[in-house]
């Protein structure tokens, strides 16, 4: 359900300090992503893909460049104004899934709801589409401390969504997951975008989220490029069993002569505290599952 | 919702909320304990006007106290008052402000000089010993005794003259100003004149409305001032209040500046626990406004659980306080308590707009963190 545009960056850039001190985190950057769409903006660590997620979130102002969400130019839109944007057009999914611990999963679902037109009281039927949706219904009156990282994450999918934001903006999701929770995430993002047609922008190392994206892009130095779908190098991370792309990943180790690959830095310290417990990573860390 | 998560995650950190309050509570104490034995004080030293059974007072012209005021009028001036239409009865008083030497302590003191046994002006409780004092005798309060020692029996002095302690008196202690009796004729000798009184209380005659009464003697009798007693516990609350406004305005703010101290480190400490959920309040598109409003709630409710705990506090003082210091008498007004409820929510918003900078500078690009 791919429609027309929702998201425009033009000619994206930011720039922090000054002089020979300065630093472009994101150079010159343009993106157009339409409603139901599944992009996911890939690339090592300090590329940039933060900051880029920031600024489309309204979070932070660009040095240069515009911003159009729906067609409203958010980066010359002043500060009074952009909580209001946020709340309305946006969703947002965090690695630390930032639940508030004081409240219950259903209050941490509805939060949102009160900037929102109809406020908490027009949302409690989407709060109880949404709690049976992601199957969070028997843990309504939970505090987030007393869930799992994948209700957690699930919560924190629901409040996303609890606004009906046409745009969806997620920070390394399965980043905190394991592989079943993780794929399980992946699956939910990729229902919102072809359900709702909503568009999902997913900032992740995770090569599993690739499988469900209409568009993978790259950062590398602050600046964006295409990157084919069909090139992967897949290994397997030897500590959670997860396929990783090679190609993509930034975590390694080198063991008994051999580079390993991780999906992530909890798997790769988990591996430098005892190697010796992955006794299974005698097959090499590629090729066996090159596409 | 927002307002939710405001109540409940100050609660939350029960042992945090717990601490502020009995410190700003204490604060608040300190407050209503000042305001309480200040307004206990000053009433008491009301009573004895508003006990001594007079309607009206009537004493030197120009004068309209008995705190801190001397008043002398001539004796001739009680045919005259006896003439006017509504006196019933009348007795003169003499009154000096002086030290009282009993037990190696000095205690100044009110001194009313009285001629007969049960006559107004005189003592109207004395459960120990005799109510009128003959010559070379005196009635001094039953604290007063308690506190320097000076019982039944035991000598007392004023200036150079000494004086049988011969009955206790309740009712007629404050620390500023306890009230002793002693026979006219010694007090006379004290203040080395005669022929005069300080004060001539008088009773109307049944109907006849004391200020009614007391308008009329300032109308047919020269050179004296006549007050109902109403006016003249009102003039002596007034003066006493008057001197006592800048000290307890004093006293007041500086606890209200030790209260807003209290509340904003309350609220930074808060604030700081809390930092993270505000950016992630920020994020999701709560505004700087709303963040406000969540600090200012909780300042106020813990401003108010402070202020109901410095409430009790006092309360529980006022109980047990006649045990624990005798001589202070508290008086919670409600008044008084508006008064600093009202200083608990201006400290309430000074505590809030101390954060009002720390609050803006969250910044909701940290929730990627």
């Amino acid at each position: 359900m791919k429609n027309s545009s929702l998201l425009q960056a033009q000619n994206l850039t930011k720039q922090f300090g000054s002089g020979r001190t300065s630093v472009r985190a994101v150079d010159d950057v343009s993106l157009d992503i339409g409603k139901g769409e599944v992009v996911v903006i890939m690339g090592p660590s300090g590329s940039g893909k933060t900051t880029l997620l920031s600024m489309i979130g309204g979070l932070m102002r660009p040095t240069s460049g515009s911003i159009f969400i729906d067609d409203a130019d958010i980066s010359a839109m002043s500060e009074a104004r952009l909580p209001g944007i946020r709340a309305r057009y946006i969703g947002f999914i965090f690695q630390a899934f930032n639940l508030l611990d004081a409240l219950t999963v259903e209050e941490n679902i509805l939060l949102p709801a009160q900037l929102a037109p109809g406020g908490v009281k027009g949302a409690r039927g989407r709060v109880e589409d949404l709690l049976v949706r992601l199957d969070l219904a028997a843990r309504r009156g939970a505090y987030p401390g007393t869930l799992s990282g994948g209700e957690k994450q699930r919560v924190a999918i629901a409040r996303a969504l609890i606004n009906q934001a046409p745009l969806v903006l997620a920070d390394e999701p399965t980043g905190n997951l394991d592989s079943q929770k993780g794929s399980d995430v992946t699956m939910i993002l990729h229902d919102v975008a072809r359900d709702q047609g909503c568009a999902v922008v997913v900032v992740t190392h995770d090569a599993r989220i690739e499988e469900v994206a209409d568009r993978v892009l790259w950062l590398a130095d602050g600046r964006l490029r295409d990157r084919k779908s069909e090139i992967h190098s897949w290994a397997r991370d030897p500590v959670c069993g997860m396929r990783v792309d090679e190609w993509t990943a930034v975590h390694f180790a080198e063991h008994g002569g051999r580079r390993l690959a991780f999906c992530s830095p909890r798997c790769l310290q988990r591996f430098e505290a005892n190697p010796e417990a992955y006794g299974s990573v005698d097959a090499p860390a590629g090729g066996a599952l090159q596409s | 919702m927002i307002e939710r998560w405001t109540i409940k995650s100050l609660f939350k950190a029960r042992l945090r909320v717990i601490g502020s309050t009995l410190a700003i509570g204490a604060a608040f104490a300190l407050v209503i304990a000042f305001r309480a034995v200040w307004e206990g004080e000053t009433r008491q030293l009301a009573v004895y006007l508003e006990r001594a059974g007079a309607d009206v007072w009537v004493m030197q012209e120009h004068v309209s106290n008995m705190h801190m005021a001397s008043s002398f009028i001539t004796e001739g001036k009680r045919v005259e008052l006896a003439r006017v239409e509504g006196v019933g009865s009348l007795a003169g008083i003499l009154y000096l402000n002086t030290m009282i030497q009993a037990g190696g302590r000095q205690w100044f003191s009110y001194v009313v000089g009285i001629e007969e046994p049960g006559q107004v002006g005189g003592p109207w409780s004395v459960p120990q010993g005799r109510s009128h004092p003959s010559r070379g005798e005196i009635v001094i309060p039953e604290t007063l005794s308690r506190l320097t020692g000076a019982g039944i029996g035991d000598q007392v002095q004023i200036t150079d003259h000494r004086f049988t302690v011969v009955g206790l008196s309740t009712e007629t202690f404050s620390v500023t100003n306890p009230v002793a009796f002693v026979n006219v004729v010694d007090l006379a000798d004290v203040l080395s004149l005669s022929g005069y009184d300080s004060y001539i209380l008088i009773q109307s005659e049944p109907g006849v409305a004391p200020d009614a009464l007391a308008k009329r003697i300032r109308e047919q009798v020269d050179g004296v001032q006549a007050l109902t007693t109403a006016e003249f516990v009102e003039n002596d609350l007034q003066l006493a209040r008057q001197m006592g406004t800048e000290v307890i305005a004093l006293m007041t703010s500086i606890c209200a500046v030790l209260a807003a101290l209290l509340v904003g480190f309350s609220l930074f400490i808060h604030t700081s626990h809390s930092r993270r959920d505000l950016v992630i309040l920020k994020t999701l598109g709560f505004s700087n406004g709303h963040v406000y409003k969540t600090v200012l709630i909780h300042a106020v409710v813990l401003t108010g659980l402070a202020f109901a705990f410095g409430v009790l506090l006092v309360g529980v003082l006022a109980i047990v306080g006649p045990w624990l210091a005798p001589v202070l008498s508290l008086s919670i007004t409600a008044r008084s308590l508006a008064e600093v409820g009202g200083a608990g929510l201006a400290v309430a918003i000074a505590a809030t707009l101390m954060l009002a900078r720390r609050v803006a500078a969250v910044d909701p690009m940290s929730a990627f963190q």
